[in-house]
């Protein structure tokens, strides 16, 4: 198990290669190589602990990119968590844009590409579209506040309202709306405004880039021009949806829609502090599937990729709603058991152990076959994994990972197929005995 | 070779996209226990190269393999400057990956690695694989020399009890 080690490193590893301008520079800037032979080596002997986050290339590329595809190709072909800019003289290359997280122009500012690396969207750039549903749970210390910003300023009666809406952006994204809406109700001193999603003969389009995001209407009929306010309040909801996409992918897993190791690790350490506040156990496994690597290149990386898509299908109907699936390397994943009090569907029996969704799991994997691969159909698949489970293992993410990485260690030592549980995620809800951080109720 | 297409090592060919591998190369590899995976590209030759190495190193770890790499088998290709390129990082970055090329239809080493893992393959060749029937051990009984020493008490006693110090008869503490 490499995805899951103990302990990473939180400095970014950024590789750049050709001529990319970088405002920082030194050991902890980004790292130039002199060609993607370069980069290549960098990421496949990168540590678990410190992997490489970002390769920027500025590639002079013939006019269909077809190098630049290559390139970026082979680099997710060694590790598909890596986040590829690429730098063009006309964005955004058609060819291009499946294959790379970003695009931007040429010339590019040092600021731009900090922009863009740290996750902010700088102006025109160009990015590939994510889906629409099922948008991440914001992460607030990710955008936390720069001190450009003087969100104390502008807040309240005072002001126009806009820091309002900034934090919002920043903390509760759902809720920038319904601020939004508030702000004109204050400032027009009408009541009664909605923003709602169908066309009525008295709303006004809130329209932004030929995209409607919804109706602006006064529900106490008087009749004003809410065209400015509706221009106003696209512009936000867009900046909005554009931050949306951004944390989709940032924290999503593009081939399987499983979640990240990047949203694993923030997802942890949360759920592991509300564990600690509510006195409440919570498991972690980590598990791979038996010889995916050999199947993989008997059948091609296409059937391998239906493989992966399916385990993360399956698994999601095994697991309970709080419960999260992330994937954390190649055919390597972990999934957070972290609720266990909600059933996972209504009427569905709620399982009374970590240990027997796992078995389920298990059991269903081996049963798993896969229709759409005809004749390449893999007669079984099987996994090995091992659990870890707070507060019985360990106290903290890394050791949680760790001591599941050893188990799913262990569980391949003795011949596959196999799951190490700890005494924690035999532990059920029903049992009044207390968590012990030193050992397992008896 | 008898062995399934699972249990062979994948061994990566670089080889132009308009010029087959020639198939001698193939049955080659075949015999040396390597199934081929053919890429085009050298970008995409040295990646998987280095996921195989990945892959068997994990496998190496599990010990469910020798940990010995098949490495990346370079036929003739039209970008040179581009393989060069890749072999110059590979030594860099990656210098345990073998680097082999054909010539009559045979593996040669182009690098270090790619030598001593010859040299390996041909040492595990001379060694006679013993037969299901040869015993693991020969006792010969009538070497002296060889006959067991009869177990001491104490030396019974640890095994049965893992103490270190047999009970004695008169210790009050034994039943």
């Amino acid at each position: 198990m490499t995805g899951a080690s103990s302990s990473r490193s939180t400095r970014r590893r950024i590789l750049t290669v050709g001529e990319v301008p970088m405002a920082e520079s030194g050991p902890d800037g980004p790292q130039p190589v002199a060609n993607i032979f370069e980069a290549l080596g960098e990421v496949a002997v990168a540590p678990a602990s410190s992997p490489i986050d970002a390769v920027v290339l500025a590639l002079q590329t013939d006019s269909d990119g077809a190098d630049l595809v290559r390139a970026a190709e082979s680099i997710r072909r060694l590790d598909p968590t890596v986040q590829i800019v690429a730098i063009v003289d006309e964005p955004p290359v058609p060819e291009i844009q499946p294959h790379v997280d970003f695009q931007i122009g040429r010339p590019v500012t040092p600021a731009t590409l900090s922009d863009l690396l740290e996750g902010r969207v700088p102006p025109g750039q160009s990015s590939p579209a994510a889906p629409e549903s099922d948008i991440p749970v914001p992460m607030a210390h990710d955008v936390a506040p720069t001190p450009e910003m003087d969100l104390e300023s502008n807040k309240g009666e005072g002001g126009f309202g806009d820091t309002d809406l900034v934090e919002a952006l920043l903390y509760s994204p759902g809720n920038l709306r319904e601020r939004a809406v508030h702000i004109i109700e204050q400032q027009t001193g009408l009541s009664e405004i909605r923003l709602q999603d169908r066309e009525t003969p008295n709303s006004t389009p809130v329209r932004f880039a030929g995209r409607t995001y919804g109706h602006l209407v006064v529900s106490s009929g008087q009749a004003v021009d809410m065209r400015p306010w509706a221009n106003w309040l696209a512009r936000w909801v867009a900046l909005e949806d554009a931050q949306a996409t951004l944390r989709q992918m940032a924290y999503r897993d593009e081939l399987t829609g499983a979640w990240n190791r990047r949203y694993l690790n923030h997802f942890l350490s949360e759920s592991i502090e509300e564990s600690r506040r509510l006195r409440r156990q919570l498991t972690v496994m980590v598990f791979d599937i038996d010889d995916f690597k050999s199947f993989n290149d008997q059948y091609g990386h296409d059937a391998g990729d239906i493989i992966l898509r399916e385990t993360i299908r399956l698994l999601g109907s095994v697991i309970r709603t709080g419960d999260r699936v992330c994937r954390v390397g190649g055919d390597e994943f972990a999934v957070v058991f972290a609720d266990l009090e909600a059933p996972r569907t209504a009427g569905s029996t709620h399982p009374d152990s970590v240990e027997k969704i796992a078995r389920r799991f298990q059991a269903q994997i081996a049963r798993m076959r896969f229709p759409r691969l005809g004749l390449q159909a893999p007669g079984t698949l099987s996994i090995s994994g091992g659990l870890a489970s707070y507060p019985w293992d360990a106290a903290e993410p890394a050791g949680l990972l760790r001591i599941a990485d050893q188990r799913a260690l262990e569980s391949k030592r003795r011949g596959k197929n196999f799951l190490t549980i700890g005494p924690g995620a035999s532990f059920t809800n029903e049992d009044d005995t207390p968590p012990s951080p030193t050992g397992p109720p008896r | 070779m008898s062995e399934a297409l699972s249990d062979m090592l994948t061994c990566v060919v670089l080889a132009p996209l308009d010029r087959p591998v020639d198939p001698q190369v193939y049955a080659a590899l075949s015999e040396r226990g390597w199934s081929p995976r053919v890429e085009h590209d050298p970008r995409m030759a040295m990646a998987e190269a280095c996921l195989v190495r990945r892959e068997l190193q994990l496998r190496a770890a599990w010990q469910s393999n020798s940990g010995l790499i098949p490495g990346l088998v370079l036929a003739p290709h039209p970008e040179p400057d581009d393989v060069d390129a890749m072999r110059t990082s590979m030594a860099r970055h990656v210098p345990d990956i073998p680097i082999w090329t054909t010539h009559d239809h045979q593996l040669e080493p182009l690098n270090e690695s790619a030598r001593i893992s010859s040299r390996i393959q041909e040492t595990m060749a001379h060694i006679e694989t013993p037969s299901a029937e040869t015993p693991a051990l020969v006792f010969h009984p009538g070497d002296e020399d060889l006959a067991p020493e009869p177990l001491s008490r104490e030396e019974v006693a640890m095994l049965l009890h893992d103490q270190t110090d047999p009970p004695q008869p008169d210790d009050p503490e034994q039943p």
